[in-house]
């Protein structure tokens, strides 16, 4: 009940990101702009990873409720790997932007509330990886026993969340962009 | 989430001495945490206090140079930000703490590491926010900063850095204990208490933790984006960047309008219990003045604008706030006239609690009146800014929260201690902050109207306001007075007050049914609840003329084995990891190298928490 | 509905269950990628989305998360700040309009 109460409030904490995000939306004085900068199918395919991520993570749950702990094992190590891929994607995204197009914190409203906003939720990331690597560990001590599958619930719970944030986050920023960028 | 193997970590042995000073830091006790915020929260409101009298003895007369017009803008934000965030809501957190898991029947919250983080946590923001005042440069663009007059380029000193980093310790520390206290709340109820039949402080409590976790997160973006903005030179409200001073007020009332309800609904809650109890009546309407909470709750997010009515925002947006705020102030309406039916043909005790609730709904009254004047923008844009709204919002938070918080410590000091207050001192202490209260603050309607602006440092004779200046600022010492009875009547209770006994008020909900100062697992059994007024229905059953007659008691059960009741065991890591957060966050101020080692403590704190065992290691021979 | 078919004798949806629902979500993301390039009006194109994204999101929160077969207060708690939220968010793009900001 704690994690669901601390999901629902992080739910504010990303809405006003994205609330700020939307609000200066357009209002840039200097570029660069989003369509210049954003490459649709790269973002594409790591929210593709982000979101297969969720199935290996649900898939470990599973695993541990059965009392499967190979598969609690391989389905935890495939999860972090995804969402460490997923940053991966990220960093490359995020340094291309500055180096190639120029664009970083300070130079504009568009450079602060994106990197503000997917940077928070790159950090979000992060601390799940941290979370899952943990179990991980544990798991291969073999310090996770089938009735304790409730910590692994409440990692997934979390996990599922910095995704669906990222579902969130992959329309209203980069999808509403796509028909200026195609023009 | 406890491990359950039996290897042994040496550094992580639970902590097993829980007397001296070395118990308050791994004490995981609801009741000690309670005591730890109720002491540091008097403390800062005397800080506040000193702040206050200071603000009222440089405006006593015109043209006075008592203080700098820099120092004096410090001294009003503190004021603000001290007696908010560091009186009003811990005080009130300490009743949670004390009074909630003994209302409904539990031996202790539902995550007691996480209560004990959430006040260290809090002791170090508090600390962070003032320690401004050692640099010489505490923050002083005013409790609600408005940008641009946060931005480096305006805030020279750089006193907000305190604000941004202080307010973000404390939201997380307001925040884990909200958590804390919802899961309490919803899951650890005696059996045969619904939701219905919780006493009125649980629900406030309960409608007061949502508010909390939901209004918290806006204001941490806010302090984030002003922080970046401070630190990093990003562009959130820079409007020659195109960003938008406006934008900061959004975020910041959003939150700060449900805050203000996060400040009352306590208080509210308190006044709630008392009426009844020293009425010798159950609470008139008890299903309204939930219900009124609840909605209070809702409706608190749907007026944010009101704070920004002569900001430009369009008469659409100013209309539809102008609603939606004058609706408020029916649920509120509600709750009075519930009181009202409380105290109509009660058997009335007028002892001291009793008259700081009356204090309350009296004193809540006029501030909610000056407030429903607010409501109309074009009353609203002569009194914005004005010490009109100083008086408004004194007469909420100190007539209303302030009297309402003081009723409860008049209320539970006697569970809490064992030892009842004295009366008489009580009652000078009552008349002194009541009479005090309404010479500083009542002028301040009328010469708000006439012109006075908020947070001037000073004036000029030829505006008329001298005599009421300083008549506010007599009314000022005589609160002082009041203050100082009040801590002389603690200091003394505490060493010879009447001894109290289980229950001296012959009260109505279960925490009076157990021993004054309550064992440390509170409940020898846990009670099964059949009605409202749990303890009240355990003591009285009332006759054909509606009489209450007392039931005779039952012989004590033998004494259950209270050696069995298992507690939750004492730990040092909420410690460890409050003080590896205040590292980091002071850690900002300094150089990015101690911002790792915080990470590196907080990281230590969390790890050691996650896998301490659940019990320290027996001791040989029984347990 | 199909959890009833697909789930195992404790009530979860089996492994299968899951492989399959995510491969509608990866469908679902080919699809909002897929209609930006068509020259649909923006208002149009802004709907379409918002309605997979929806879609996504609650499949996400009901199956993975269990939302659909847990405690209905989980759901309240969680929806309530969702619902707040979205509130917030289209109360200040509504206010920043009006104000012809």
């Amino acid at each position: 009940m704690l994690m669901w109460a601390f999901l629902g409030s992080d739910c504010l904490f990303f809405g006003s990101l994205i609330a700020t995000y939307l609000l200066y939306r357009g209002k840039s004085i200097t570029g660069p702009y989003p369509h210049e900068v954003f490459n649709i199918p790269y973002t594409s395919i790591s929210a593709f990873v982000l979101l297969m991520s969720s199935l290996t993570m649900v898939l470990a749950l599973a695993a541990i409720q059965r009392g499967d702990q190979r598969g609690l094992k391989v389905w935890l190590l495939a999860t972090a790997l995804l969402g460490t891929i997923f940053l991966g994607g990220q960093y490359f995204e995020f340094t291309f932007f500055v180096e190639h197009n120029g664009l970083n914190l300070t130079n504009n409203l568009f450079g602060t509330t994106f990197f503000i906003l997917t940077g928070f939720h790159g950090l979000h990331v992060t601390v799940g990886v941290i979370i899952l690597l943990s179990f991980f560990v544990m798991a291969w001590r073999g310090r996770v026993s089938q009735t304790q599958h409730l910590n692994i619930e409440l990692a997934g719970l979390y996990w599922h969340f910095v995704d669906i944030v990222w579902i969130v986050i992959f329309t209203v920023v980069y999808l509403v962009e796509a028909p200026n960028i195609i023009g | 989430m406890a491990v359950a193997s039996g290897r042994k970590y040496s550094v992580l042995r639970r902590p097993t001495v829980a007397t001296g000073w070395w118990g308050w830091f791994v004490t995981v006790d609801h009741k000690r945490i309670g005591i730890l915020y109720g002491i540091t929260s008097v403390l800062f409101f005397l800080l506040g206090g000193i702040e206050a009298i200071t603000l009222r003895l440089q405006l006593s007369n015109p043209e006075n140079a008592l203080v700098s017009p820099d120092v004096f803008s410090q001294l009003f934000t503190m004021h603000a930000l001290t007696m908010i965030f560091l009186a009003i809501m811990p005080l009130s957190v300490a009743f949670f703490n004390i009074v909630i898991p003994l209302q409904i029947g539990a031996r202790d919250v539902a995550f007691p590491r996480l209560n004990a983080l959430s006040y260290w946590v809090y002791l170090f923001g508090g600390l962070l926010l003032n320690a401004g005042w050692l640099v010489g440069r505490a923050p002083g663009s005013g409790w609600f900063a408005y940008s641009p007059l946060t931005s480096t380029a305006f805030d020279v000193a750089g006193g907000m850095d305190f604000y941004v980093l202080g307010l973000l310790m404390l939201g997380t520390s307001s925040m884990a204990g909200a958590f804390n206290f919802i899961v309490t709340i919803i899951n650890m109820r005696a059996p045969g208490m619904t939701l219905m039949r919780m006493p009125v402080f649980t629900w406030m409590t309960l409608v007061t933790s949502f508010l909390l976790v939901t209004a918290m997160p806006v204001i941490t973006v806010a302090l984030i984006e002003l922080g970046f903005d401070r630190f990093v030179g990003t562009n959130f409200f820079n409007p020659t960047m195109g960003g938008d001073p406006v934008l900061w007020q959004h975020l910041f009332w959003v939150f700060g309008h449900p805050e203000v309800y996060i400040l009352i609904l306590p208080a509210m809650g308190i006044v709630s219990e008392v009426l009844p109890t020293f009425s010798k009546k159950p609470l008139f309407g008890y299903p309204f003045i939930v219900l009124s909470g609840v909605f209070i709750g809702f409706m608190g997010w749907t007026v944010w604008s009101h704070h920004m009515f002569t900001v430009g925002l369009g008469p659409v947006a100013n209309a539809t706030f102008a609603v939606t705020t004058v609706l408020i102030a029916v649920p509120t309406g509600v709750k009075i006239f519930n009181w009202l039916g409380t105290l109509w043909r009660g058997s009335i005790e007028f002892n001291t609690a009793m008259l700081f609730a009356l204090g309350f709904v009296i004193l809540f009254i006029i501030g909610g009146l000056s407030g429903v004047t607010h409501a109309a923008v074009p009353a609203d844009a002569q009194q914005q800014d004005t010490y009109y709204i100083v008086a408004h919002l004194h007469y909420v938070l100190f007539g209303g929260s302030i009297f309402g918080l003081f009723a409860g410590i008049y209320y539970w000091f006697p569970k809490v201690t064992g030892r009842l207050m004295n009366e008489k001192l009580g009652k000078l202490n009552f008349w002194l902050l009541f009479i005090g209260m309404n010479l500083t603050f009542a002028p301040m309607h009328w010469v708000g109207l006439d012109g006075m602006p908020r947070r001037i440092y000073t004036y000029d004779s030829a505006m008329g306001w001298d005599f009421w200046n300083l008549f506010s600022t007599v009314g000022s010492w005589v609160i002082l007075l009041g203050v100082l009875v009040f801590l002389h009547n603690i200091m003394r209770s505490l060493r010879k007050g009447e001894v109290a006994g289980n229950d001296p008020w012959d009260g109505r909900t279960l925490e009076w049914s157990i021993p004054s100062p309550p064992p440390e697992y509170n409940f020898a059994e846990i009670p099964t609840v059949s009605g409202r007024d749990a303890f009240w229905s355990e003591k009285y059953v009332e006759n054909e003329d509606g009489i209450p007659i007392p039931i005779k008691k039952r012989p004590s059960s033998g004494g259950k084995d209270t050696n069995d009741i298992h507690m939750p065991g004492l730990s040092y890591f909420p410690f460890v990891t409050a003080l590896g957060m205040a590292i980091c966050f002071f850690g900002v101020l300094i150089h990015i190298s101690v911002i790792v080692i915080g990470l590196v403590v907080m990281l230590f704190g969390i790890y050691g928490w996650a896998f301490e065992p659940a019990d320290p290691e027996p001791e040989s021979g029984s347990h | 509905m199909g959890a009833q078919i697909h789930t195992n004798k404790e009530g979860h949806p089996t492994p299968q269950k899951y492989v399959i629902i995510a491969a509608i979500l990866a469908v679902i993301t080919m699809a909002e990628v897929a209609i930006v390039y068509f020259n649909l009006a923006t208002a149009f194109l802004i709907t379409i989305l918002i309605i997979m994204t929806t879609v996504k999101f609650s499949m996400v929160a009901m199956f993975f998360m269990h939302l659909k077969f847990d405690n209905k207060l989980f759901s309240y708690l969680f929806f309530g700040g969702v619902v707040l939220t979205i509130g917030v968010i289209l109360a200040l793009i509504a206010i920043f309009k009006s104000a012809g900001s």
